[in-house]
């Protein structure tokens, strides 16, 4: 057995390490036989053919991201339903990297990459701002709700009955507003996780069935 | 060539090799290879959707002390080879058309 192919898989196997064991498992098998089979001596040789062991992680991580039965499959594994719903947010977000991360591999024109890169930054943008606006309704509803809290309890003790009710009612809207917002929030990032997985897996089958299936001369980078 | 292969027509390509004779990996690369200009980390995405969907099964064969996995077309397999025949007949018949037969 070549030591450069053992190289190679083991390389490719570190960087697949986000997979579910038995997927993992099966495409490096496939790989480590279709090495075998076309008898590499050198690494230089493997990567030529297939690209290098990072080049060709991200096409097969794309290529998962893109098949959502397996990733659903995956994610049913989770024991609690609050687990489960907890981390496919976390893991909404890997898939959208990886398909990101594959389209960077597929070979295209600066052109491409200048777009696809203005887009991402646009999208980062508007969700992040997004967040921030949610956190920052958060953070003046509570603080102020629970300052005024405080401010009633020392109105309370010099008699000031009016404005201590006053202040009381304030407080609880405001403490209630901020509780309503975290929770649209924490919807809203869910919402907007899911769709971001959406259109994601909807711009890489767009641009992997263009792109991905590339030319063996396209893919050794000649045009 | 600026005319490229279709996600729909490679599956079928593989499914047509397959349905001569059950392969392993790198055989089957090779016979596509020989026939478009594919690169080689193209194949797997393929058998693992096809496979995933029940066009295809596999068996592993021992070879030289190590194992070759053989994909093989299941009747559902069969079924999808001919549904892309029949769609290809029909849609070369209409390009030809346009484009006249050569000779």
């Amino acid at each position: 057995m070549s030591a450069a192919i053992d190289n190679y898989i083991e390389e490719l196997s570190s960087h697949l390490s986000a997979l579910p064991a038995a997927e993992r498992q099966d495409v490096l098998e496939f790989y480590r036989e279709f090495l075998l089979d076309a008898d590499f001596r050198q690494i230089e040789a493997i990567s030529a053919e297939l690209g290098t062991p990072k080049q060709l992680a991200r096409k097969i991580l794309a290529d998962y991201s893109l098949t959502p039965a397996v990733i659903e499959n995956n994610q049913s594994t989770g024991d609690s339903t609050k687990k489960t719903r907890n981390n496919s947010s976390r893991r909404n977000f890997q898939i959208m990297w990886w398909i990101l991360a594959g389209m960077f591999a597929a070979p295209i024109g600066i052109p491409a990459i200048i777009v696809l890169v203005a887009l991402i930054i646009a999208l980062v943008a508007v969700v992040c701002s997004i967040i921030v606006a949610i956190i920052t309704i958060i953070v003046t509803t509570f603080g102020t709700g629970f300052y005024l809290i405080f401010h009633m309890g020392t109105l309370l003790f010099s008699s000031q009955w009016a404005t201590a009710c006053f202040y009381m009612g304030i407080s609880f809207i405001c403490l209630g507003i901020g509780w309503l917002t975290l929770l649209l929030g924490i919807s809203a990032v869910r919402f907007l996780s899911k769709k971001g997985v959406q259109l994601a897996r909807y711009l890489g089958n767009k641009f992997f069935s263009k792109h991905y299936y590339r030319t063996k001369s396209n893919h050794e980078g000649g045009q | 060539m600026a005319i490229q292969m279709p996600t729909r027509l490679l599956d079928g390509a593989v499914l047509s090799f397959l349905q001569a004779d059950d392969l392993y990996g790198y055989a089957l690369t090779q016979r596509v290879q020989s026939v478009v200009d594919v690169s080689e980390s193209t194949i797997y995405p393929v058998l693992r959707r096809l496979k995933k969907d029940d066009y295809l099964s596999t068996y592993d064969q021992p070879y030289q002390g190590r194992n070759r996995r053989y994909y093989h077309l299941t009747v559902a397999g069969e079924q999808l080879l001919q549904e892309i025949q029949t769609e290809w007949q029909e849609f070369s018949l209409q390009i030809n058309k346009i484009m006249g037969e050569t000779k």
